[in-house]
């Protein structure tokens, strides 16, 4: 388990290491990415018919926010 | 190191007090490498290996070329992919072979991650007794960012 990863493209590899304590090559390597979004989502609410003010006890509001990741 | 003016040559030469190193090399018929061990007599020819020396005894792991170890007139060659120990004041061992790498499995490689923890998956290796990580920012792992053991 790796913590604390800074957003960065990361480069890894492993080595099995034997009962006297001497590695082997290592493996292929793989990569990835870590892309962290700080910024929060925005949430934009627009009500239906430019009403700003009603009285009835139901009415329906369209609120628009960015898209999940994943 | 030693400039040969005459050849062109280079020699150059590592002493090894005490601890652990990966040595890469960029061998050419021009350029000598010899690492010194104490007690332990070397003939490097190889470009990748390691190297770990504690007081009790010396561990050698090569991956390509070939490296000679004596000691106490006993003299073993290691080939690709094979290591030796050598207890202080002993012969070094015969020549063992080294375990295969573990196969890598998850994040697969381009993934994005989302978040700043990430948990590594590989497949297990029959009697390894422990695995070693290498977290590099370059693909050629010349910037190690971590090394796990």
């Amino acid at each position: 388990m790796l913590n604390q990863l800074p957003p960065n493209t990361y480069y890894w590899r492993i080595a099995s290491v034997d009962n006297f304590g001497l590695p082997g090559k290592f493996s292929n390597h793989f990569n990835f990415t870590i892309q962290l979004d700080t910024t929060l989502p925005f949430l934009e609410v627009s009500l239906v018919d430019e009403l700003n003010f009603s009285k009835e006890k139901e009415f329906s509001i369209n609120i628009h926010t960015e898209k999940m990741l994943n | 190191m030693k400039i040969n003016l005459l050849n062109n040559k280079t020699e150059s030469a590592v002493k090894l007090e005490i601890g652990d190193t990966y040595y890469k090399l960029f061998k050419t018929p021009k350029k000598e490498f010899n690492l010194n061990i104490q007690e332990v007599k070397t003939k490097i020819n190889s470009e990748y290996f390691w190297v770990d020396k504690q007081e009790a005894q010396t561990e050698v792991a090569n991956f390509k070329g070939e490296i000679s170890l004596e000691e106490q007139g006993s003299e073993v060659t290691l080939k690709e992919n094979q290591g030796s120990t050598i207890a202080k004041g002993k012969a070094p061992n015969q020549p063992k072979n080294l375990l295969n790498p573990p196969v890598l499995i998850l994040p697969e490689s381009f993934s994005k991650i989302f978040e700043n923890t990430v948990t590594l998956n590989w497949s297990s290796v029959e009697n390894a007794s422990e695995y070693w990580i290498e977290v590099a920012n370059d693909s050629r792992f010349t910037s190690i960012f971590k090394f796990i053991k």
